[in-house]
């Protein structure tokens, strides 16, 4: 009898995670006959995505074996001063499902919205895809600091590529630098804080860390290194101010910014802060502070989410305020409300992104003002985003009704924080009902919303997936509890059907603004209009570069080129001339030159005479 | 079999070859510098074997004894390291220069020279024979930038144009002369230096470093004789503020000269600080190295924000050469094992990331026939190969993981940090901020947004003899950054072997 | 020694005329002049001090001075025809090609 195959090794399950769609990308970016084919690149990248996947959902059983590699990288000092490895645990297991799932869901459909697209940029996609994938996974893998800054940055490098697709227009290639830059910022307090770390564990390594901290609490500064890593978290995870970029980011193709730009980078900085959480535990400080400011990035998101024209834009800030919302949970204490909601958020937001790239293919612009009535061609699509707005309003019993609550119940001991939420929680139905309403109901305010086509099942499909998702992942709760160690009270608390209530009232709030009848675009008064679209952060950046910083650099080019570089020649020309002065010496003359010997001469025998002694 | 000498003197033995081959027949004498450039490649990857098997490279020849100076050779890890970039860089240039129209011949039997002398001096254990290397590499540039240059300048605009205009000096003569002027300056340095070393005891005078190591120079004497050393070669690695001749020169210099120069000989000058300086009179390199720190620190800065503010292409790649080139003196002047592996192996990485910056700025203005930055747009469409090596290289040059770039400044920040002086930290991560925002804003301009290719007709993707150094050196960036070992293992052996003469115990 | 004042004296005096004549004329065979002038001050010197310590050196020395100064001359004198041949002109102050 033929004994059953031994099951694969783990370690090998998760190095295949990411590196399944490295070769992938390797294969479609280097290998120039592959990546021509649009096609045959789109098959490669789904493919690794799809094992990629697999793989991760077979390891999500086995979170009890967890393990941690580690391979030599840095050799200093005749030691090593870092290494690179895999860290396999209930905290990065579901981590690797979410990130997989929604990757493979947004390229599937990716095939049908890039349809009308080159042979030869869908290539160059499918290789930003996939070594984002790769990037991503990697980045939920590392066992050490030094490894999490290193994928974080790739992170924004593929960021920075899938944002500038389109990188013929201007504005894409303007949006894609900024988001680089803000992120930089950002990442420069992470990597002082590697450097804060190593002086004082004297290793970037987690469990090296979190196990010196469970041996004992530092003496002093324990508030600075998870301090600089929240500079981090706040570039990558959008908080104010370091927000700005991501509206811009929009800029990209529609499947980019629902997997970038919602699920998975921008959670990014919130998975760091799930897995260096311990160490706030010493630093109290620091939590009220991510406490406050993911609070008040929620609500000055939402407001800005409430009052924009562009569909996309509209859920970019609406990303930015929930991920205020995780932010703020984890500042408070909860980590298990803060990670589920950016597994719930994941699915629901990255569905929402899909279905409004769905109508944006239909309707050929993002405008909110030129759509309307779509949902009578596009049942599907409309009711994909209905599902997803509803999840995103945490109404029971869909997905997000449970982590809003985790949240929320996170909040109730701080009450400013409870307020900002709660205002969240009001605003973000309403700004949510506004778009449904003003894209999918009304009559069509343009030519092209007149007659709307469906997609395709290639873009349908990865949507109803999703859709399904938002719907049911309300009840992994326990078992997500369970997978990262951490309880999963959901005590049902007067705040919940506070909030509950909240969310119906937004929506009806939007019904009655926005809804078919009065269809208005802009409800809010003027005054709120203008300054929620004033981009104050932004204006500062800008006149910090151009009117400091690049000033600052003309005048320092100005300094080296002309006075630096000048005394230099200053020197030349004095050499020059003083030869010319000396030159005058050599007149010519065979009588002068007699003179000079005569002289000479005198002088030798006075020095002959007089001098000699 | 003398491995080193072959690797030494291989490009002057083809030099001597081109000399007599007849001047029309092209191919052959690319043929035979690459070759010979192929034939330093091979061998000196062999040398690095050899360091890591545990059996350094060593060949030694007594030449004049009454004056202490010997033939004598020897690659430990550092000079393994910087063979191998030289080789690397030598390769890459012989064929990015496949397309020099006038006097090619010539031009190659510089080249070459110039290699032979780069090579030498970072084997080379005599510092007379040293000094004599050095000025083999330093003077063959002269006629080089001379010749060959381009003398392609943009007229300034701006509300200071008049005043610009009024100064501005001149072509590719000027830019050979400065160079050429401002390095011997410093060699002149260099030589006093070298001499009062070389006399200390009675009797005969002692040329060998290893002899001299042994030797304790007094306390005073080291202090005057160090910054003679570091100003004298330090001009060459573009310390503030003997740096001036570096963007005039990079600028004017033709593609494969320029590629060497920032890519090698820059960082002659810095090995000569580190190798000699530090290393000989480790008391005079403590007493200036606030100074040498702070001066390094400020060339980071300094460097990255001229090169935002500049409009011709090269120039931009140029003061970012001094910006790097400071971020190997920083890590230098940390004096710590983190510092030291970071200056070296940054030595590495920005040798070879420069190396490619500057073939590809060559190739767009062989055929753009413009460096005007603003005047730039669109050009992925015409030649996207090249922009994404581009895109490669700048990254590498801000730093990203992945890239070699991103190990050495990260080690030299580590350094920085933990050295008595981590104030020094701040512009140098400031700089690597300012590097992204330049390089970047660089690439979105040039290769990004609408295309005016219109005014640039004769656009097109890099050819087959170009990518041969885009693509080696492309590997090589993303080779030492996914595998930094390679390259750090024999660094830090050879670091560990010096540092404990500076800190006097072994660091932690 | 009162003999031996004036001759000194004389050749002194012959001497000084001839460096001025050698430093301020512009004529060449006036330089040439002045310069026989100073070999014959030199002369008159060393007859006199022949005089004064006996023996023949002093003059045997002078002798050889005329002998030599007679071939200085004739050379002089070809280099002065030399010049006026290829610049029409003696003067030394027109001959300064090789200026600075």
């Amino acid at each position: 009898m033929a004994e059953a195959p031994p099951p694969m090794n783990l370690q090998q399950l998760a190095l295949a995670i990411p590196l399944l769609p490295l070769a992938a990308a390797a294969l479609i970016g280097l290998v120039r006959p592959i990546g021509r084919r649009g096609g045959l690149a789109a098959v490669i990248s789904i493919a690794a995505a799809a094992a990629s996947l697999g793989c991760a959902l077979a390891l999500l059983s086995r979170t009890a074996e967890h393990f941690v590699l580690r391979v030599p990288w840095l050799p200093v000092g005749g030691r090593t001063l870092a290494e690179v490895g895999l860290r396999f645990d209930g905290i990065s297991a579901p981590m690797l499902v979410v990130v997989g799932t929604v990757a493979l869901m947004v390229q599937i459909y990716s095939v049908g919205y890039l349809s009308d697209e080159g042979a030869g940029p869908r290539g160059r996609y499918f290789t930003w895809q996939s070594l984002f994938l790769f990037a991503m996974q990697g980045f939920v893998l590392s066992p050490n600091l030094l490894q999490l800054f290193c994928f974080y940055e790739l992170i924004g490098l593929c960021s920075y590529l899938l944002i500038g697709y389109y990188w013929e227009r201007t504005s894409a290639g303007r949006a894609a630098t900024k988001a680089f830059w803000i992120t930089k910022l950002g990442d420069i307090g992470f990597l002082v804080g590697l450097l804060v770390a190593w002086t004082q564990y004297k290793s970037f390594d987690l469990e090296t860390i979190q196990h010196a901290l469970e041996r004992g609490p530092l003496q002093s500064g324990a508030w600075i290194l998870p301090a600089l890593l929240f500079c981090g978290v706040a570039s990558k995870s959008a908080q104010f101010p370091l927000h700005v970029w991501l509206p811009d980011a929009m800029e990209g193709p529609t499947p980019v910014s629902a997997l970038l730009h919602a699920a998975t980078m921008v959670a990014a900085g919130v998975y760091l802060l799930v897995s260096t959480s311990f160490l706030l535990a010493g630093a109290p400080e620091v939590s009220t502070v991510i406490m406050y400011v993911g609070a008040f990035t929620a609500v000055f998101a939402a407001i800005q989410g409430a009052v924009q024209h562009d569909i996309k834009r509209v859920l970019a800030y609406s990303t930015c305020s929930q991920l205020g919302l995780m932010v703020a949970a984890i500042g408070a204490g909860s980590v298990m409300a803060g990670y589920f909601h950016l597994v719930t958020h994941a699915f629901f937001k990255a569905l929402l992104f899909l279905a409004a790239g769905s109508a944006i293919h239909a309707v050929h612009t993002n405008d909110l003002r030129q759509m309307g009535g779509l949902g009578r061609g596009m049942r599907w699509t409309g009711l994909f985003f209905g599902v997803g707005m509803l999840a995103l309003a945490g109404i029971p019993p869909l997905s997000g009704f449970f982590s809003k609550e985790l949240i929320l119940g996170a909040l109730e001991e701080h009450p400013v924080a409870l307020a900002l939420g709660l205002a969240t929680t009001l605003m973000t139905p309403y700004y949510m009902g506004r778009a449904f309403l003003l894209a999918f109901t009304g009559k069509p305010r343009s030519q092209s919303a007149e007659h709307p086509h469906e997609s395709g099942w290639l873009m349908r499909g990865p949507m109803l997936v999703l859709c399904l998702l938002a719907i049911v992942s309300g009840g992994f709760l326990w078992s997500f509890g369970r997978t990262i160690h951490e309880e999963a009270e959901l005590h049902v608390s007067p705040v919940g059907f506070f909030g509950v209530g909240l969310a119906l009232l937004g929506l009806g709030l939007a019904w009655m603004l926005h809804g078919p009848r009065k269809a208005t675009i802009d409800a809010l008064p003027k005054a709120v209009l203008e300054a929620a679209r004033s981009s104050l952060v932004d204006n500062l950046y800008v006149f910090g570069w151009k009117h400091v910083l690049y000033v600052v650099a003309v005048v320092t080019a100005f300094f080296d080129r002309y006075i630096v570089d000048g005394l230099m020649n200053l020197l030349g020309w004095a050499g020059d001339k003083a030869g010319g002065a000396l030159r005058r010496v050599q007149t010519g003359l065979a009588p002068d030159y007699v003179l000079a010997l005569f002289l000479g001469l005198l002088a030798l025998v006075a020095w002959g005479v007089w001098g000699g002694s | 079999m003398p491995i080193l000498s072959i690797i030494v003197f291989t490009p002057l033995l083809a030099a001597l070859v081109l000399m007599v081959l007849p001047e029309r027949s092209r191919i052959s004498i690319r043929v035979t510098s690459i070759a010979a450039a192929t034939v330093s490649l091979v061998l000196s990857i062999v040398a690095l074997k050899h360091f890591l098997d545990g059996d350094p490279l060593r060949e030694t020849l007594p030449l004049i004894p009454k004056l202490g100076i010997s033939y004598s050779l020897y690659s430990d890890g550092w000079s393994s390291v910087l063979l191998l970039l030289t080789g690397i860089i030598l390769f890459a240039g012989c064929w990015a220069s496949w397309t020099v129209e006038k006097r090619d011949r010539e031009f190659y039997v510089l080249l070459l020279v110039l290699s032979t002398g780069v090579f030498g001096v970072f084997v080379c254990l005599d510092l007379f024979l040293l000094f004599l290397f050095y000025e083999i590499a330093v003077l063959p540039m002269y006629l080089l930038i001379g010749i060959w240059g381009s003398s392609k300048r943009i007229p300034p605009k701006g509300p200071l144009a008049f005043a610009m205009a009024k100064f501005d000096v001149g072509g590719r003569e000027y830019a050979a002369m400065k160079l050429t002027l401002m390095l011997l300056g410093g060699s002149a340095l260099i030589l006093v230096g070298i001499l009062a070393m070389a006399n200390q005891g009675a009797g005969t005078p002692e040329f060998n470093m290893e002899a001299l190591a042994r030797v304790h120079f007094s306390h005073s004497m080291q202090l005057w004789a160090f910054p003679l050393l570091w100003i004298g070669f330090g001009s060459l690695a573009g310390v503030w503020p003997f740096h001036t001749w570096s963007p005039d020169g990079h600028a004017s210099a033709p593609t494969a000269v320029s590629m060497l120069h920032a890519g090698v000989l820059m960082k002659l000058g810095a090995f000569g600080v580190i190798r000699i300086g530090m290393v000989l009179l480790p008391e005079g390199a403590q007493a200036w190295a606030p100074w040498v720190g702070g001066i390094a620190a400020l060339n980071v800065i300094y460097g990255a924000l001229s090169a935002m503010a500049q409009t011709d292409l090269k120039y931009v790649i140029a003061y970012s050469s001094v910006s790097h080139m400071g971020v190997v003196l920083l890590g230098a002047a940390t004096m710590n094992v983190n510092g030291w592996n970071g200056a070296v192996f940054q030595m590495f990485a920005h040798g070879i990331m420069t190396g490619m910056f500057f073939a590809l700025v060559g190739l767009v203005y062989e055929r753009a026939h413009s460096r005007d930055i603003p005047s730039m747009g669109g050009f992925g469409r015409a030649m996207p190969g090249v922009a994404v090596c581009f895109t490669l290289a700048g990254l590498s040059s801000l730093g990203l993981p992945g890239t070699a770039g991103f190990v050495s400044e990260f080690l030299v920040f580590l350094g920085a940090w933990e050295s008595n002086h981590a104030a020094w930290m701040v512009p140098a991560v400031l700089g690597a901020f300012f590097t992204a925002v330049y390089v970047l804003r660089a690439t979105r301009q040039i290769f990004w947004g609408p295309s005016k290719l219109q005014n640039f007709p004769h656009l097109s993707d890099a050819r087959g003899t170009e990518w041969v150094a885009l693509l080696l050196l492309g590997a090589m960036i993303v080779l030492f950054g996914v595998w930094p070992a390679l390259a750090l293992h024999p660094i830090d052996t050879t670091t560990m072997n010096f540092l404990p003469r500076l800190t006097g115990l072994l660091p932690h | 020694m009162s003999e031996i004042h004036f001759c000194l004296l004389l050749a002194a005096l012959l001497f000084a005329i001839g460096v001025f004549g050698l430093l301020t004329r512009r004529n060449a065979i006036g330089i040439l002049l002045s310069v026989e002038l100073m070999a014959n001050a030199v002369n008159i010197n060393l007859v006199a001090f022949s005089r004064v310590h006996g023996g023949a050196t002093g003059q045997v020395f002078a002798l050889f001075a005329i002998a030599l100064t007679v071939a200085e001359v004739a050379v002089g004198l070809a280099l002065v025809i030399l010049l006026a041949r290829t610049r029409k002109s003696i003067d030394v102050t027109q001959a300064r090609d090789m200026h600075g």
